[in-house]
């Protein structure tokens, strides 16, 4: 009897990891997801990840990701190949995720907000649910690490930036740029007169709030078309001097990630050279 | 004379009403501008952002507006004598699509970087070619009905085409600028383009002038006209290049922007005494006038970025020519 129990506990007790345990086969279908995951996962944990991952333009893993096969976020490519967890984000197709709820896939939804608490807390909480929280903390901690080497705290004598991208959008409140720009110890006038998100505005607007510096970010490699032809307007060099814009490359941008640490730098830099 | 005093009347008032409006075109935008500051700084020469605004954002574009609108109505009103066919316009007959066709061709795929002609002259090129189309297809002496649908089936091929290049287009910025080469833009016009408009203006309304008296011997009939000396195969080629000209600049700048071609013409040919002579220089003033209009408009109205100035002239262009076919019906043409 004794024996029995003693028999049962083991069995408890070797079973329990493998049940509730990390995944071993996890499908993201979102560059987004698909950067956090491959940082974090073991490589044998990850099933598929989305075919943009292996985009040079866009994506920070690449390497990483030509080990993996590629999704295209179409609901029998994910389910074909099994997951046990799928990494989603809110701009996931709802038609996907409400299929793969039905269908009784289990999800883990990203918040993907455009703070550093928020970068923090997704690392955080995907990084527990795959098993991997010291490797979590350790890209945290990283990422907090750069970020305080080039971190201005001063609140005066700052100078003016806006980000200004080809078809005039510039970045307002809740946004990765303002965050950076924030950061990096530069006043966002867009911000300060409480525009939200990233809109379109008016080349006078731009003007009007003579930024000390512009800065921009092509999409993808550059082609002739008029929205890219609007950032080489005369207004815009008169008005910093012919002094050019300076290029963050796009890939900063999309993603939430410890990656915004090094556009906070590079923001910072320039921000020295402004000085 | 009182037909020329009637006209002088005409002239004088689209003028002063030109100058006002361009007045206020320089006042209104996104910003509220002092004109004085931005004038002194303007003339001072240095960069205050008075004087930015004025000169690089607001001249420019206020005179893209009246050269653009100048020659969409003076080639509505060409076109219209020629044809003699009071629906031609430049929108109906294919040359503003086919000029966003030649246009957009030169832009995204990498010949307008070569050169700074590049541009306007895939407009030129592209407007005489849809416009040869169309009349080739009409027939010389087509009816109303016939021009229409040939018309219809260039556009609709151009359009398309337009649609399927800039989804094709290297840059990623193209596949979204498909509305603005539709419904024309006048946004974000700077002094650059002002310079790729100009010469294919000028040129064109040079080669129109002085085509008066031609197009007024038209009015008889075409053999009635060369019987009276008017020598038609000539007369045809030279004022479709200045149509394709004029439009081909225009369009390649501004995007194709609708109505103004055919609505101006119709407004002032009552007040002209039906005289195609004396319609062509009261239209391009007239057109110039409404598209600044048209602009001004686009300006006031609250929207997170710009209306494209073609929904504003389709707005007021659209139910004018609803009007036409209404009446075209009561007098049983």
């Amino acid at each position: 009897m004794s024996a029995m129990i003693t028999a049962l506990l083991l069995l408890l007790l070797t079973a329990f990891p493998v049940m509730a345990g990390s995944p071993q086969r996890v499908v993201s279908v979102n560059l987004c997801s698909d950067q956090l995951l491959l940082m974090l996962a073991d490589p044998q944990q990850v099933a598929s990840v989305s075919y943009l991952s292996r985009d040079q333009e866009s994506s920070f893993v690449v390497e990483l990701a030509m080990d993996h096969p590629i999704n295209h976020a179409q609901i029998e490519e994910v389910i074909s190949s099994q997951p046990d967890l799928v990494v989603t984000t809110p701009y996931t197709n709802p038609r996907l995720l409400n299929t793969l709820e039905k269908l009784g896939f289990k999800t883990h939804r990203l918040t993907l907000g455009h703070s550093v608490e928020a970068i923090t807390t997704d690392i955080r909480k995907l990084a527990t649910r795959l098993g991997q929280a010291p490797r979590g903390e350790a890209l945290i901690r990283e990422m907090q690490q750069r970020l305080q080497l080039n971190q201005s705290t001063s609140l005066v004598d700052r100078p003016k930036a806006l980000f200004y991208q080809p078809r005039g959008y510039t970045s307002g409140i809740d946004t990765l740029q303002n965050e950076a720009l924030q950061l990096a110890g530069w006043r966002n006038p867009a911000a300060e007169q409480g525009i939200v998100g990233y809109v379109p505005v008016p080349l006078e607007q731009i003007i009007h709030w003579q930024p000390d510096t512009l800065f921009t970010s092509n999409y993808g490699e550059s082609g002739d078309s008029l929205a890219e032809r609007q950032l080489e307007h005369p207004a815009l060099k008169r008005l910093l001097g012919h002094k050019p814009m300076l290029q963050i490359p796009y890939k900063y941008w999309i993603c939430p990630g410890p990656m915004l640490a090094e556009a906070v730098s590079m923001l910072y830099e320039a921000r020295e050279r402004e000085r | 004379m009182i037909a020329a005093m009637v006209q002088h009347r005409l002239l004088f008032s689209l003028g002063g009403l030109i100058i006002l409006t361009a007045l206020l075109s320089l006042l209104i935008g996104s910003q509220a501008i002092p004109l004085m500051d931005a004038l002194h700084e303007s003339f001072a020469g240095n960069t205050g952002i008075y004087g930015l605004i004025l000169t690089e954002l607001r001249i420019p574009r206020t005179l893209v507006a009246l050269l653009a609108g100048a020659s969409l109505g003076l080639c509505g009103a060409v076109m219209q004598s020629l044809l003699r066919n009071p629906l031609a316009s430049p929108g109906l007959v294919g040359s503003a699509s086919g000029a966003a066709l030649g246009a957009v061709i030169t832009l995204y795929f990498g010949l307008a970087s070569l050169f700074t002609y590049a541009l306007p002259l895939g407009g030129m090129i592209g407007a005489l070619l849809a416009t040869l189309t169309v009349y080739l297809l009409a027939g010389r002496d087509a009816g109303t009905l016939t021009l229409i649908l040939a018309g219809v089936a260039v556009n609709a091929f151009t359009l398309a085409l337009v649609s399927l290049l800039l989804n094709l287009a290297p840059s990623p910025y193209a596949v979204q600028e498909i509305a603005l080469w539709m419904l024309g833009s006048l946004a974000n016009i700077s002094s650059n383009e002002l310079w790729i408009l100009l010469p294919g203006t000028l040129a064109g309304w040079m080669m129109i002038g002085r085509q008066g008296r031609s197009l007024d011997l038209l009015t008889f009939g075409e053999e009635t006209a060369s019987s009276m000396g008017a020598e038609l195969p000539r007369l045809r080629r030279r004022l479709f290049l200045a149509v394709a000209l004029a439009i081909g600049s225009a369009i390649s700048v501004t995007g194709a922007i609708g109505f103004i071609g055919l609505v101006v013409p119709h407004l002032l040919r009552p007040l002209v005494g039906y005289q195609p002579s004396r319609l062509l220089v009261p239209s391009a003033m007239g057109g110039g006038l409404l598209l600044l209009l048209a602009d001004i408009g686009v300006r006031l109205l609250p929207a997170q970025g710009e209306i494209k100035v073609g929904v504003v002239t389709a707005l007021i262009g659209a139910p004018f020519f609803l009007w036409l076919i209404i009446q075209g019906k009561r007098s049983g043409l």
